[in-house]
């Protein structure tokens, strides 16, 4: 070590062993950045470039570090060097270099690190000696052996360790590469140095021919230089270019992966490209994907199979067995002057989920979560669609529920809301997987049944559904006793549409519910007929007040005990053009069902009112109200119109009501009566005698009038009972300040009886049956002219 | 916090053998016993000739709940709701669900109960028939090993 350090510090100038330093410095720097290019993925031909470089320059840097040292060793001796040799020590360090370099690329494990490395070592000091051999002194040249191979050794080694050093994965290990390599250059060469000692000899002639040793200095120092520098300079703008390429990569790849869409490039048949969102949507990593071919993405999509021009639906094919629904649409970029394809995919989970929740969504109750109308007319339109024989037989159940309005109106609609959740519920449990259970609308239930007519497997269904829903329900402390009526048909024998099917299932339901609810009934073709009479009859009764086919007959009622007339009852009439003259007990009921009531019964008081007008003006009309047209809240009102259109004073008119009016609500039976009183108008209490609480009613309504029903009258005076009650009604009539008009009177003997026990009023055949508007005046007239004559 | 009491009764509607109805039945009680204890419900269960007579008293929720869920049951038909009220105390408060099902000379003790459930379904005896069910319990009318895999609620 001391003779090491003697042979640097005394026998070299110390600025040379500087600039040789340098040069070797830069020259291993290069090596291993040179060597990692060779190592870096990229093609072939640059590799070989890289390496080719490499090699160059870490020999040239060998190679003129030792030259300019040797310049740096100052032997007080006149000196040269040899050309032929010393072009051989740079071919040997080319060479050698070149087996190590070709050692560490071809084996690129760690033996082969230690391997190349070594040769490398090895390069240095064959190198050094044949470079010694071209160095001519005056004097002869005395080798210590051991020193030299210490040299040899240090050479070795420290290359070794460089090359380790050099490729291994630590970042921080790899910083440490070019100063051992250094360290393996100058640590050999001064070796190499301290081993050698020369002595002075006359004799020794420096050969001609010899290179000038500063020369050669300046010319291996400067080539080396360049040479090293080139190398570098070149591997500088290499790695300017590929920063600048990779940054426009990353521009493009940052634009493709904030589209939302899934984008994919295509060279030839072979994915090179993906975004981001393709990632996403197909659930792995880019790396994964680049290089795969498109059909293993696009499973039977080829290049050419891709529109252009408008969207195709397609399946992406994801880490699942089902695929990815997506949409696809192709456009072709030129890439490095190579035509690729760049396919945009939409994935369509999200819309497809959207449009299934909106079919849901339109398809279901809200309420219950079971099919609603429309996917109810659906299935059922389906099944007659694919109707074939036997097999396309099937049972259609609509339910009602029978007291559902009940709850809703006095419990209120939140009750009512969960009280139908609960049905749909029960009806699921009473019901198999294959029926189709559909809330129509309201307490509107259908029920599709899978399987065939049977009529028994029917009929047990039915019965369970009918059971199942007369169970009670307990909401809130409540007890809501409910209950179902069910109408049934078959299809197709019950109907050859699913309009007529349904049709036909509502005519059982109806008939369920008139034999008294709770309980279902089949279809049965006579209820078609007596529909179809209701219908054509619903048909004329719509025209029939276009038509002017209504016509008023009046019955005039007379003083009981006077004989003269106190006014007339009006009764409606329908002149039928075909069917004659249509009885009321059949209109009315279907007038009141549909509505129509409401246009007829303001036409019957005004047409009244205007034909009363003619009469006597002390006589009065009467004109029957029904009880639909008495809920109308409007109909004080309306009526309030009527006299001030035809002027005819209130008090000629009074209206009768039955005791079905009064019913269900009562407080507003009696604000109508007091509104309708305030008027003027008188009120009658009709048909007394036949309902259920007469008495609380008269105690409670404020009536003027009340009219003993016919029924009783016309068994009197014969039928005790009957003849008790009309005289119990005439006593009441007297003492609640009440008039009593007897209808239905035919006889003298019951004129006579009714007038004994006190009634005001008689009407019936005995003094006239109801006569046209155009004959009562006359009837009137005559009377007055006999009153007046009398 | 208050209580209710619902009693109501049925016809037992289970296909198959004797034996497979009481097995059957047994599964029942069982079942509502685990599910009540967890509702804080309790009550019995009797059942006599094709007809099944529960009690059940806790709080209101779970009650409905409870009795919705037997009205979706098929195994009962002709459900018919005989008393629904507040109750002061539990009578059934030592069984989360207790089976009862009487032998025959108690059967015969208490005519009623062979006759079915339409001499139950009086507004009047439904009192009387919540006693009755108490006084079989006490008696040891209680289902005796309703299941032959499960000793441990003979202790019941």
């Amino acid at each position: 070590m001391t003779q090491l350090y003697a042979c640097v510090a005394h026998q070299h100038d110390l600025r040379l062993v500087a600039v040789a330093a340098v040069i070797c410095a830069l020259g291993t720097y290069s090596t291993f950045a040179m060597g990692r290019q060779v190592l870096r993925e990229g093609p072939a031909k640059d590799r070989i470039a890289w390496g080719v470089t490499g090699v160059v320059a870490t020999s040239t840097a060998i190679w003129a570090t030792h030259f300019v040292a040797m310049l740096a060793y100052e032997p007080s001796l006149p000196f040269g060097f040899a050309v032929g040799q010393t072009a051989a020590s740079l071919l040997v360090a080319i060479l050698m270099v070149g087996l190590g370099a070709g050692i560490l690329v071809a084996r690129r494990t760690l033996g082969g690190r230690v391997c190349g490395g070594a040769v490398v070592g090895l390069a240095i000091s064959a190198m050094h000696y044949t470079g010694m051999d071209a160095y001519y002194v005056q004097g002869t040249l005395h080798w210590e052996t051991a020193l030299v191979a210490a040299s040899v050794l240090v050479g070795v080694s420290l290359g070794s360790l460089s090359m380790v050093l050099g490729f291994s994965a630590d970042r921080r290990l790899r910083r440490l590469a070019p100063p051992s390599l250094l360290a393996a250059v100058c640590g050999m060469h001064f070796l190499g140095m301290s081993a050698v000692t020369i002595a002075f000899d006359p004799a020794v002639e420096i050969p001609g021919g010899s290179l000038d040793a500063t020369i050669l200095s300046i010319l291996t120092a400067n080539a080396a230089l360049l040479i090293v520098g080139l190398s570098l300079a070149a591997l500088r703008l290499w790695h300017a270019n590929r920063r600048r390429h990779e940054a426009e990569n990353q521009r493009l790849r940052d634009l493709a992966d904030i589209a939302v869409e899934g984008l994919m490039i295509c060279d030839g048949d072979t994915v090179t490209g993906i975004n981001h969102s393709l990632e996403r949507i197909i659930g792995r990593p880019r790396e994964a994907l680049i290089g795969a071919p498109l059909q293993s993405i696009l499973p039977g999509l080829s290049t050419a199979g891709i529109p252009t021009e408008q969207e195709a639906d397609a399946l992406l094919r994801d880490g699942e067995a089902a695929g990815i629904p997506v949409r696809v649409i192709a456009q072709w970029i030129t890439i490095k002057a190579k035509p690729h394809l760049v396919v945009a995919v939409r994935d369509q989970r999200e819309r497809l989920r959207a449009e299934a929740e909106m079919h849901r969504l339109a398809h279901h109750d809200a309420l219950t979560g079971l099919a609603n109308r429309h996917q109810f007319n659906e299935a059922l339109a389906a099944r007659y669609a694919c109707r074939r024989g036997e097999e396309g037989s099937f049972a259609l159940l609509l339910l009602d529920l029978d007291r559902f309005k009940l709850v809703n109106d006095t419990l209120g609609h939140g009750m009512g809301d969960e009280l139908l959740r609960r049905v749909a519920r029960r009806l699921m449990s009473a019901l198999s997987e294959d029926d189709l259970v559909a809330r129509l609308g309201g307490d509107e239930f259908a029920i599709l049944k899978g399987g065939g007519t049977d009529l028994p497997a029917i009929q047990a269904v039915a019965e369970r559904v009918n059971d199942i829903l007369a169970r009670p329900f307990l909401i809130d402390g409540h007890i809501l006793n409910v209950g179902t009526s069910i109408g049934i048909a078959l299809a197709p024998d019950d109907g050859e549409t699913p309009d007529l099917l349904m049709g036909s299932a509502d005519l059982a339901l109806y008939g369920a519910k008139e034999e008294g609810r709770g309980r279902y009934r089949m279809f049965e073709a006579s209820m078609n007929a007596r529909i179809q009479a209701r219908r054509s009859l619903e048909l004329d009764l719509r025209r029939a007040m276009a038509r002017q086919e209504f016509a008023l007959y009046y019955q005039p009622q007379v003083d009981a005990r006077t004989g003269t007339f106190d006014g007339a009852e009006a009764l409606i009439r329908w002149h039928h053009p075909e069917r004659g003259l249509v009885s009321p007990a059949d209109f009315i009921p279907l007038a009141e069902e549909t509505g129509l009531i409401g246009s007829l019964g303001e036409w019957v008081l005004r047409t009244a009112c205007i034909e009363a007008l003619g009469w006597p003006d002390h006589l009065t009309v009467a004109v029957n109200l029904s009880p639909v047209q008495f809920r109308d809240a409007r109909l004080a009102a309306t009526i309030r119109n009527i006299l001030a259109e035809t002027s005819f004073p209130a008090a000629r008119l009074e209206l009768e009501i039955t005791e079905g009016s009064l019913m269900q609500d009562e407080q507003r039976a009696l604000t109508t009566l007091r509104e309708l009183r305030a008027l003027g108008i008188r009120i009658a209490m009709d048909d007394f005698g036949t309902g259920y609480s007469s008495l609380s009613y008269l105690g409670r309504f404020p009536f003027d009038k009340i009219k003993i029903d016919q029924s009783f009258v016309r068994r009197t005076p014969e039928d005790k009972d009957s003849a008790a009650i009309v005289r119990a009604i005439a006593m009441l009539g007297a003492s609640l300040g009440m008039k009593t008009t007897a209808e239905g009177v035919e006889t003298d003997a019951q004129s006579n009886f009714i007038a004994g026990e006190g009634c005001d009023q008689l009407q019936g055949y005995l003094i006239s049956r109801p006569v046209p508007a155009d004959r009562i005046g006359g009837l009137f007239a005559a009377s007055m002219t006999r009153r007046a004559s009398a | 916090m208050p209580i209710h009491r619902l009693l109501y009764c049925s016809d037992i509607h289970i296909a198959g053998t004797e034996d497979a109805v009481r097995q059957q039945i047994a599964e029942i009680v069982r079942a509502s016993e685990i599910r009540n204890a967890a509702d804080d419900l309790t009550g019995a269960l009797l059942h006599t000739r094709g007809v099944f007579v529960q009690a059940l008293e806790g709080p209101l929720p779970a009650i409905e709940a409870t009795f919705e869920r037997i009205c979706c049951d098929l195994r009962h038909r002709r459900v018919e709701l005989l008393e629904f009220v507040q109750a002061e105390a539990r009578t059934f408060g030592a069984w989360s669900m207790a089976g009862i099902r009487p032998d025959r000379t108690i059967g015969k003790l208490f005519p009623g109960l062979e006759a079915g459930a339409a001499q139950i379904a009086e507004p009047a005896s439904a009192q009387a028939t919540i006693s009755l069910m108490r006084s079989l319990l006490i008696a040891g009318a209680g289902e005796a090993a309703p299941l032959p895999t499960s000793p441990a609620q003979t202790a019941r």
